[in-house]
Parts: C-alpha cells; structure tokens; sequence
C-alpha cells in the first residue's frame, strides 16, 4: 500500500517536475546536452577556488536536469549539515529550473510541500543555488551552502563563469 | 539453591557476552564523540578519481562516495551512465561501513535483523548493508569510509580498495 502511495507521488512529481522545468519550459532529453561528470567536477573545483579566495568554507553539489546528484565536495571546516543543504537546494533548482532564491517565497505552498514530499523531503527552497542553461534547456543545477544565502549564490554563479556555462 | 543462580548468572553473562561481540557494533565503534580528523576534501576527490579510473579500466560506471567518521558526506561522484540511484546506495554503504567499522559487505547478516531495521529508521537515512565499501583506518581508528556502487558488488568494493592508498591506508 506504502509502496503504491510512494509510486504515485513519484509519477505527480514526474508530471510536475517535468512541466515545470527550464527556462524553455523542458529538461534536455538529448544526450549530448547532458552534463557530464568532468563538467559537474569542473563547476565544482571551481567554486571551491571561489570560496577559497574569499575566505569561505562552503559544501557544492552539481545535479542532473532531473535534480539527480552528479557530483558534491564538503571543504574543510565546512559543517556537515552544509551537504544536505547544498544538495536539496540544486535539486530543487533543476526541477524547477530557476534560482532557489525564486523558489522560497513559494516553499509554503501545498504543491511545493508535495513535491518534496515525492522527493524525500530533500528539496530546500532558499537562495543558493541557479539552474545550469545550455541551448536554452535546463541540464542540472548547482548549489552552495555554508555562508550567507547571498554568498552561496554569488559563489556558484562565480563557478558557472568561470568554467564558461 | 544459591549455586543454581550462580550458575544462571554464570550462564547470562556468557550469552551475554557472545550476543555482544555477535554485535556488529561493538568490534569497532570506539570514541565517536571524540573522532579523529577524517579524510580532507582533497583526499576524497582525489579517492574518487582514482575509484573512478579503476572502473574505466574495467569498463564499468559507478558513483562513489567518501564520508567521514560519523557518516557525513565528504564527497560523491556519478559518473557518466551510472543509474541515477546509485550515488544513494554508494553513500549509504559508505555510511554503514563508518558507523561500523566494517566493510559493508560483512554486514550483510546484520542487515536482516529487526535491530537494523530500527537503526536505520534512528538515523533516517539509508544504510545499505551491501559489499562495496570499506572503512578507511588511520592506525586502530576508523577516520571515515568510502563506498561504490553501479557494478557487480565485488567489482565495487575492488574500486574501493585500490582507492584507499590515496587516504594512507595501505590495506
């Protein structure tokens, strides 16, 4: 019984998400749009650079369009509780394919409650993370935590164009 | 009379003693409160890359994960064509593998037991009791683990092992 409930919310949150995603109103389907794992390492080596110079110690996380985890570092003396945050934060990026920041006047709503709900209670609705564009699809999200909201934002933007996406 | 509870206590104690060390925990879970300093980000995305090239060697693509001693995720990669759900079951075993000290794998039994069961629900998060992760030593302590997934479990864990030397540890 669990288990279909759980399939149910899985395919709102398909048809949802799915909706909702991008700029361009879609995720990128085509493969060779997709972010690769070297591109997600590359976006997060830089952003811990970005930190880094400014003094910060932040945990990053790149996901897919699908707001599925590709790649995530915790820096040194960044709290560990800064992982979870950095990822629910992109993930919630991706699906809705807008910065987080947008997403938390929101986050009180019944249909982003039952989202995050589909998704394990994973998604965290507040500045600090954007959506990865390329050819005008979403293709994943990058996120930050661990400083001020403004300055989680800042950094992954800073990474975004740094490594030219 | 007396010498009949002597030998019950006698008797409790011994049970007592053999479900103890049966228990997973109590090999291993030593001070971790007072945890030494885990695996640097550094060390774990360089872990990653080397758990990485092993499995592009043998043709196979996996996520892995490094976490520290209480479980804490350090650092995760998905490569390219692994299945999506598996960045969660390479951090899972990882998580296992450092509460317990062990190698997911040899939790297998362990994973069957209503005490895992409430476990897992303790710590609401997913334990994976499955091969593919290993703790990661510095001398008697467990600093942290790191855990695969995406390939045969024996092919997971021989990802992780040819990782380790990157943390010192030269199992």
């Amino acid at each position: 019984m669990n288990q279909i409930k759980r399939i149910g919310r899985a395919l709102l949150f398909l048809l949802v998400g799915g909706g909702l995603a991008g700029p361009a109103g879609a995720t990128a389907q085509d493969s060779s749009a997709r972010l690769t794992l070297s591109e997600a390492q590359a976006i997060v080596e830089a952003a811990q650079r970005d930190a880094t110079s400014k003094n910060l110690r932040l945990s990053i996380a790149v996901v897919d369009g699908r707001g599925d985890l590709i790649a995530a570092t915790r820096m040194e003396d960044a709290r560990a509780t800064t992982m979870d945050t950095a990822i629910g934060k992109a993930m919630g990026s991706a699906i809705f394919g807008r910065p987080s920041a947008d997403l938390a006047a929101d986050s009180g709503s019944p249909l982003y409650q039952d989202l995050n709900e589909a998704a394990g209670g994973r998604l965290r609705f507040f500045q600090g993370a954007v959506p990865i564009v390329r050819d005008g699809f979403t293709v994943g999200a990058v996120g930050a935590s661990g400083a001020s909201s403004q300055d989680d934002e800042d950094n992954v933007k800073a990474a975004l164009t740094a490594v030219g996406l | 009379m007396f010498r009949n509870q002597q030998r019950g206590s006698v008797l409790l104690s011994g049970v007592l003693v053999v479900v103890l060390s049966a228990a997973p925990a109590a090999s291993q879970q030593r001070g971790a409160p007072a945890a030494p300093p885990g695996p640097t980000a550094e060390q774990a995305m360089a872990a990653l890359h080397s758990a990485q090239e092993t499995a592009e060697e043998l043709g196979v693509s996996l996520s892995c994960a490094v976490v520290d001693s209480r479980g804490d995720l350090i650092a995760l990669a998905r490569m390219d064509g692994a299945r999506f759900y598996t960045t969660d079951v390479a951090r899972g075993k990882a998580r296992i593998s450092a509460l317990f000290g062990q190698p997911s794998g040899d939790m297998a039994d362990f994973g069957s037991s209503p005490a895992f069961q409430s476990f897992n629900e303790t710590l609401s998060g997913p334990l994976y009791p499955f091969q593919g992760a290993l703790p990661i030593m510095r001398g008697d302590d467990v600093i942290g683990a790191m855990g695969c997934s995406g390939a045969a479990s024996q092919v997971d864990e021989d990802a992780v092992r040819a990782a380790l030397a990157v943390f010192g540890d030269s199992r």
